[in-house]
């Protein structure tokens, strides 16, 4: 938006400003309330001045520009009128005269569209209040993980500033801390208990409310809450929530879980891929100093917040507060203390690492109540304290600095724990949907025979297929156990991309072990019309047929080659017949066999 | 920014002391205010002139329950030259937070009469009256300022509405409540409770209105149907109702991740089973508002 300073008032204030020494940056720029269409730039300066952000699509090429000819020291300056998931390159400065800016290392790229995916690069840290050593090794280890990369989102997760929150202290742990960062990357932040020392979360006054701006009237979507303590916000396909524990519910029915409950409906019906929930005092940690099952907040919070997040379909919820890094199996309704925990709390009891036993799945793309929801405790920003890290909850617990980058690809989150050498210490992803995977599995077992065979029915429920592989090695371990843990899927991929087929998730009702190895019958054929998957260990065959309209028999003839896989999705062992050429490819049957 | 900036600067000043001073004790586990206290009495000793210092040292012993040597040391800062108003806002709080509501109204009234614009300091001094019973000074405090402050927060407005119905007004706490959203929009915790009040005034169009401005303000959220066929099905008006619940039924079943949410699944069973069966009054499908107090 341009707002040339035309009136009187901004002349006078030009004037007023022409008389005084010139101002020096004291604060940022940082960036705040990401939108598609708008962005808020704030700075802070020695002496009261005007306001002004140029902007344009290079450094050297800021043509727009937009202003506030009042005097202040607290620069706030809205940006609107943009493109969506565009980058912008800006200055700041007092009307007509920049302080910084107009170079390669200010620039911001606007949200995409919201409902919008593409790839998305977050980094979290919690508990980084404390300056020094620490703090500058948890940040450079990101900075060289990161490689010069984007990054859209920059999450702090409560106590940023020791050791009670004020102007002063988030000046050096925070504004100095991260100067580089924030002059390109939003931030969006959590009230820490250290925040509350200074800063009421319940009359959104101090420090903390004075230096953020964040949405109270769903600028950014989801539903108003009146107030910075506690808010949602999209970006692009993902709903972000950010709770306050430090005004944990005592009861149901408070404001804020009324908020909630309403803004996760609102999610829901809007469907985005994914659901991100952030406060600060974890619901799952054994600590030492903070023990989950004995702090009042924490309690509270799982005992009134997580029911909603779980029957809404929340997915991931990062908090800090404990000095350590805490992450969480697959988790669905534990509300009690650690010792009512159990495995029906597990949605999967995998560790959902990519390098171990395999990703988290969901069986449906976007918003599924109940589908689990992965906690991590983030909490090792600038200082580590002994804790016992036993929460049965837990998958796994480091006593390490460091943080965690936050990755989310369409239908897939991954999240990392970088330690302060820029080493990965532990990992989790979940994957949504029972589509195949878009590309074939490499380096798969290959057997001497194998047949496949696309019939396209008359109508759609006369549509059938079939895969034979006959003579390989399909060892039982690796297959794993479909009926209770393993992810399988069985794809046929032609040129262009998967075919047909899609995934068994783990505990799909149909398995049944037999004499030479299992099988998966369902006569309905519910899961992509697969009616039948028999695994011969002993004789070393694949079969697996489907028939019906939910085989999604597509268009014939085919793009050769085909291939068609059984994949275990959980350890990336796979199995291939690749079909080079077709014996029969018309509008109504293809017919590949091997040899 | 002009005269909002200006308010907010003074809430950074003085204000927001007296708002971080009203947190209670517990914001803190034990732990946290050993290290608290720790690190702020040895940065007031590090620093024995700087009044901040001994404010903050303040804060942390009132976080951690002593009383006396936070007023104690709230003198000390004074001493050294914190802002007045600062101390007196602070040792209000404090004693408020230590269940000595006199004694804080003594503090604030002092402050007041010294910046009868202390706006944040007159809604704690409401906070004293609700303690000491005063529900009337209260409320006159409340309204005085959340109607002056620049931000004020959906909890503030419940708690000027608490004091309204303890008084017994309720039609006052509905206008309590629409003055608050007024200034923050149609927020669903005070438009909720502003149901409520309705309702339980016989007011239906009154309550059912409420309920159109949230879904005009926040979408069509069906529990907020169901609720508003609640309404008017407990008010015998059920061919609205079913209107309603209708509603609240298409919303669900044309979204697919609404059935994937159990309790919008449940509420959608709730509501087939309302529409097939023969009408009649009160059948309730989504529970009333819950009620709450910050």
């Amino acid at each position: 938006m341009r707002r040339p300073a035309r009136s009187l008032v901004a002349l006078i204030a030009l004037l007023l400003a022409a008389t005084a020494d010139a101002a020096l940056l004291t604060r940022g720029p940082y960036l705040q309330m990401p939108g598609p269409h708008g962005m808020t730039v704030r700075w802070r300066t020695d002496v009261p001045t005007t306001s002004e952000v140029a902007y344009g699509a290079a450094p050297g090429g800021l043509s727009s520009t937009v202003g506030d000819p009042t005097l202040t020291t607290e620069h706030s300056i809205v940006v609107a009128g943009l493109t969506a998931d565009t980058t912008y390159y800006y200055s700041v400065g007092e009307i007509g005269a920049a302080i910084a800016g107009n170079d390669a290392a200010h620039h911001f790229r606007t949200a995409p569209l919201t409902g919008t995916a593409r790839p998305l690069r977050l980094w979290s840290i919690g508990d980084a209040g404390f300056t020094g050593v620490n703090l500058d090794a948890v940040r450079d280890a990101y900075t060289t993980f990161n490689g010069g990369g984007a990054t859209d989102l920059f999450l702090l997760l409560g106590d940023n500033a020791y050791l009670t929150g004020t102007d002063g202290q988030y000046q050096t742990a925070v504004f100095d801390e991260h100067q580089a960062l924030l002059r390109s990357t939003p931030v969006w932040s959590v009230v820490g208990n250290h925040e509350a020392v200074s800063s009421n979360s319940i009359t959104g006054v101090g420090p903390y409310f004075d230096m953020f701006t964040f949405p109270t009237a769903a600028e950014l979507g989801g539903v108003a809450s009146g107030t910075e303590s506690y808010f949602s916000f999209d970006y692009g396909a993902v709903h972000f929530i950010v709770l306050d524990s430090e005004q944990a519910p005592a009861a149901a029915g408070t404001p804020m879980l009324l908020w909630l409950e309403a803004d996760l409906q609102g999610a829901v019906l809007q469907n985005p891929d994914w659901i991100v929930a952030l406060w600060h005092r974890p619901p799952y940690s054994k600590g030492l100093l903070h023990d989950s099952d004995t702090e009042t907040n924490e309690i509270r919070m799982r005992q009134f917040a997580l029911p909603l997040l779980d029957q809404y379909g929340v997915d991931v919820v990062f908090c800090g507060h404990s000095h350590s890094y805490e992450r969480s199996y697959l988790l669905d309704a534990h509300y009690g203390s650690s010792a009512t925990f159990g495995g029906a709390n597990q949605v999967d009891p995998g560790d959902g690492n990519p390098n171990g036993d395999g990703a988290y799945r969901k069986a449906d793309t976007g918003i599924s109540g109940h589908s689990g929801v992965v906690y991590v405790v983030n909490g090792s920003g600038s200082d580590v304290r002994m804790t016992t890290l036993n929460h049965p909850a837990m998958v796994a617990g480091l006593l390490e600095l460091g943080s965690v980058v936050i990755d989310i690809d369409g239908d897939s989150l991954t999240a990392q724990f970088v330690n302060s050498t820029a080493a990965v210490h532990d990992a989790f992803r979940i994957v949504k949907g029972r589509t195949c995977p878009s590309a074939p599995a490499a380096g798969c077992g290959t057997a001497p025979k194998g047949k496949l065979r696309i019939t396209d029915g008359a109508d759609p429920t006369k549509d059938k297929w079939i895969w034979k592989w006959r003579g390989g090695t399909l060892a039982a371990g690796d297959l794993g156990d479909p009926s209770a843990q393993t992810d399988l899927a069985v794809c046929v991929y032609d040129a262009t991309g998967a075919l047909l087929g899609g995934s068994l998730l783990h505990a799909t009702p149909g398995w049944a072990p037999t004499a030479h190895g299992l099988r998966y019958s369902d006569s309905l054929g519910a899961q992509h019309g697969l009616r039948t998957l028999k695994l011969n260990v002993d004789a070393g065959t694949i079969l697996a047929k489907a028939k019906g309209s939910a085989a999604g028999v597509p268009s014939l003839p085919a793009a050769f080659p085909l291939r068609a896989q059984l994949v275990n999705l959980d350890s990336g062992t796979c199995w291939e017949s690749a079909f080079a050429i077709a014996k029969t490819n018309s509008s109504k049957r293809v017919v590949a066999t091997l040899p | 920014m002009g005269g909002f900036a200006t308010a907010r600067r003074w809430c950074a000043r003085a204000a927001c002391l007296v708002g971080a001073l009203c947190l209670p004790a517990a914001a803190l586990a034990h732990a946290d205010v050993t290290e608290l206290l720790q690190r702020a009495q040895a940065d007031a000793a590090a620093h024995p002139r700087d009044p901040e210092a001994h404010l903050q040292y303040a804060r942390a012993l009132q976080l951690g329950g002593d009383v006396d040597a936070a007023l104690a040391e709230l003198d000390i800062a004074a001493r050294r030259g914190a802002d007045a108003d600062d101390v007196d806002a602070a040792r209000g709080a404090v004693l408020l937070d230590a269940q000595r509501p006199q004694a804080a109204l003594r503090e604030f009234d002092r402050l007041l009469q010294r910046r009868p614009t202390a706006h944040a300091v007159r809604f704690q001094r409401g906070r004293a009256y609700l303690a000491l019973g005063d529900a009337a000074q209260a409320a006159r405090d409340f309204e005085a300022a959340l109607t002056a402050l620049p931000e004020p927060q959906p909890e503030q407005v419940l708690l000027w509405r608490d004091a309204l119905l303890r008084l017994g007004r309720p039609a006052e706490a509905i206008g309590a409540l629409d003055a608050g959203m007024a200034r923050l929009g149609s927020i669903v915790a005070l438009q909720m409770a502003a149901v409520e009040l309705e309702v339980q005034d016989g007011r239906v169009d009154a309550a059912v209105a409420r309920l159109d401005a949230l879904l005009a303000a926040g979408g069509r959220n069906p529990a907020w149907l169901a609720q508003r066929g609640d309404i008017l099905a407990a008010a015998g008006r059920l061919g609205a109702a079913r209107d309603s619940y209708q509603q609240a039924l298409d919303v669900i079943d044309t979204h697919a991740s609404a059935r994937r949410a159990h309790a919008l699944n449940d509420l959608r069973d709730r509501l087939a089973a309302a529409l097939t069966s023969p009408p009649r009054g009160s059948a309730p499908c989504a529970a009333p508002p819950a009620r709450s107090s910050p």
